[in-house]
């Protein structure tokens, strides 16, 4: 890859003016050549000629069927008064060739007023109003070379083998790493096939983030091999563009011979356990004393509750205080079974107490 | 005297099974010569009662089932056409006689009830420009359904007013429903005989009338009636807006005779606070009227009353 570094390559696009500010977009700096599948970083920087508080600029880099483009750092600063805006965009080729990136953004202006009649919620404003401007970025030519590897990068490969050895139907637990810097992205899950051998495969871990030479991080991708027999897992072979020597490199893992001694027959494991096992009895029988207990001693406590002393109901007589109150109380009631008891009040033969038993035993009686 | 009462009773017993102190409220009308209303849910003897009531007498008995079409003339009668004569005879309604059965009185519409204020409390009937005075005794013992029922008209207070005593009929306990349900299922009903004529009743009223009232008990009535219009001056401010109208006058009077009566029927020579409590409910219930705060907040009337006694001194 060839790079004009330090050199700035101005291509004024743009000087827009009659707006509140003019503004320059530049190409700071961009690779000449890249692989396919190698990602370059081509800086673009927005000059505004005051501080541009009312300016927005809507930047989404869209590639098309040569190229791929995303943003992978924007910076935005105040210089002398002026602001100014850099964009880094990641450029990935997809096919071989020329290849002319030309990007486009949206340039917003909104105004003071607007800002200030939507921060108040004058007229029901709720939204800035904006004037747009369609601006053409730039034009960056590269030259695309060919490069037949899925991956390009600065990577490697680990594989780790939990045992070496194992009972069969046991798993063998295989675990790909691919690390360091490049496509990791455009990373297809590997295909393990070995003979004999049931592979069990998950889908491949991403555990990256966005770099200037694409992506950066670590890959994992997880096997579970089972067997009865003894097997040999082949050399794990990755094409990748190696982008430090610009060479298609070969990443490899060593062989390694997994050794299967015999062991329980997949029935067996299957079985249930059998209720002949006294254990298992003796677990039984303890769930079931449990259940038992719990119903006898809910039957128990039951019982025990309709046992308990029970409060007596309040009665409208509890509250006289005097034999002559309580017998106006019971006249009111009109109730023809208090008759005698009102007699004796009257005629004063029984007292407020012993008139409130006559009727506590009345009303126990009915 | 008070055997003959007890005879009734147990006539009466023969066909209605417990349901005493609607019974004895009928026998305090009787003796009193006060009209009785009724008010209870279908099924609870009211009818049954009062007709076996009217058995035992010996009197004439009519009864008139109300209904939404019935007229003032299908009860107190009319001038009719005499072709014979050429001219118009009067017509006489079942209202003449002396025992006059009105079942679900408030079934009728208000012209219907309207009709018997002047036959309740004079005792007499005007058909086209004649007055007929009703032979004594005269007595309407009403039933009513409760108003919350359907197709039924609220009767006017001026016509509630003239009833001495309204009586409520409540459930049967478990043993008294045990013994109707035995006896309809056998079919046991026995003949109710008649035990009292018209002198015998004259003399019962007059040994009523005899009944000596205290003028301390006599003026502890008066302040009942008086607290249902001023309850304010009894240290009850707090009830005073739910009652729109106190009892009236008619109260006082009624409590004087009913009291009488419910200490005869207690085999008494004199009247107690206690019989005037027996019966002041059935008395005071149907004559004060509530106001829309007591409707309202679901205040009855019988708690009110109950709050009343509770405030004034008893003798």
């Amino acid at each position: 890859m060839k790079r004009s570094l330090g050199k700035l390559v101005a291509l004024l696009i743009l000087s827009v003016s009659g707006w509140g500010a003019t503004y320059q977009w530049k190409t700071l700096e961009a690779p000449q050549s890249l692989y396919v599948h190698q990602s370059g970083v081509v800086r673009y920087e927005c000059s505004f000629s005051t501080n541009a508080a009312d300016y927005t600029i809507d930047f989404k880099p869209a590639g098309n069927e040569s190229y791929k483009a995303s943003i992978l750092t924007q910076r935005d600063r105040i210089v002398a008064g002026k602001r100014i805006q850099t964009f880094d965009v990641l450029i990935t080729p997809i096919k071989e060739g020329k290849i002319e990136v030309s990007l486009e953004a949206l340039i917003r202006h909104t105004t003071f007023a607007s800002i200030e009649n939507a921060s108040i919620g004058r007229d029901n404003v709720k939204k800035y109003d904006f004037d747009d401007e369609k601006v053409q970025l730039p034009k960056v030519m590269l030259i695309a070379k060919p490069n037949s590897a899925a991956l390009s990068g600065e990577l490697t490969l680990e594989v780790q083998i939990d045992k070496q050895s194992a009972v069969a139907h046991e798993p063998v637990h295989v675990s790909l790493y691919l690390r360091g810097r490049g496509n990791l992205d455009q990373y297809p899950p590997y295909e393990l096939n070995i003979s004999g051998v049931s592979v069990f495969a998950e889908e491949p871990m991403r555990d990256i983030s966005p770099d200037s030479a694409g992506y950066v991080g670590e890959i994992r991708q997880e096997f579970a091999l089972v067997s009865d027999k003894s097997y040999v897992i082949p050399k794990i072979t990755i094409d990748v563009f190696d982008t430090t020597t610009q060479k298609l490199k070969q990443l490899q893992s060593d062989s390694v011979a997994i050794e299967i001694a015999q062991g329980y027959e997949p029935s067996n494991l299957l079985d249930p356990p059998t209720l002949r096992d006294w254990s298992t009895l003796a677990r039984y029988s303890l769930y079931g004393a449990l259940v038992l207990a719990g119903v006898a001693l809910g039957e128990g406590a039951r019982r025990l509750w309709k046992l308990r002393p029970r409060r007596k109901a309040k009665q409208f007589w509890d509250e006289a205080k005097s034999s002559k109150e309580l017998m106006m109380l019971l006249s009111l009631s009109g109730d023809k079974r208090y008759e005698l008891i009102i007699a004796e009040l009257e005629a004063g033969t029984a007292q407020l107490s012993e008139a409130k038993k006559k009727l506590d035993k009345l009303t126990t009686d009915k | 005297m008070i055997q003959i009462i007890n005879d009734i009773r147990t006539e009466i017993a023969k066909v209605v099974v417990g349901q005493e102190k609607m019974i004895d409220g009928l026998l305090i009308g009787l003796l009193c010569e006060g009209h009785i209303l009724i008010e209870g849910i279908p099924g609870l003897a009211k009818t049954t009662t009062v007709k076996a009531l009217s058995k035992t007498l010996g009197l004439g008995f009519k009864r008139v089932q109300f209904t939404p079409d019935l007229l003032p003339s299908d009860i107190l009668g009319a001038e009719v056409y005499d072709p014979q004569n050429n001219g118009f005879k009067i017509k006489k309604g079942p209202i003449f006689t002396n025992l006059l059965l009105a079942d679900e009185i408030n079934r009728a519409p208000a012209k219907v009830q309207s009709a018997l204020l002047e036959v309740m409390q004079e005792h007499q009937v005007t058909l086209g420009d004649e007055s007929f005075k009703l032979s004594p005794p005269f007595l309407v013992m009403a039933t009513q359904n409760p108003i919350e029922n359907e197709g039924v008209y609220p009767l006017p207070e001026a016509q509630l007013d003239r009833f001495m005593l309204k009586l409520r009929v409540g459930y049967n306990t478990t043993e008294e429903e045990l013994s109707i349900a035995r006896r309809v299922a056998s079919s046991a009903h026995e003949e109710i005989e008649a035990v009292i004529d018209k002198s015998m009743l004259e003399q019962l009223k007059e040994k009523v009338r005899s009944i000596h009232i205290d003028e301390e008990v006599e003026r502890y009535m008066i302040t009942l009636v008086q607290a249902t219009r001023n309850p304010e001056e009894f240290g009850l401010s707090e009830i005073k807006k739910y009652i729109q109208f106190g009892a009236s006058p008619r109260v006082s009077i009624d409590l004087f005779k009913a009291s009488r009566a419910v200490a005869f029927l207690r085999g008494k020579e004199f009247v107690t606070p206690s019989d005037i409590m027996s019966i002041l409910k059935d008395i005071m219930r149907h004559r004060i009227v509530l106001s829309y705060e007591a409707e309202a907040e679901n205040i009855d009337v019988d708690t009110l009353i109950e709050q009343i006694v509770k405030a004034v001194p008893v003798p």
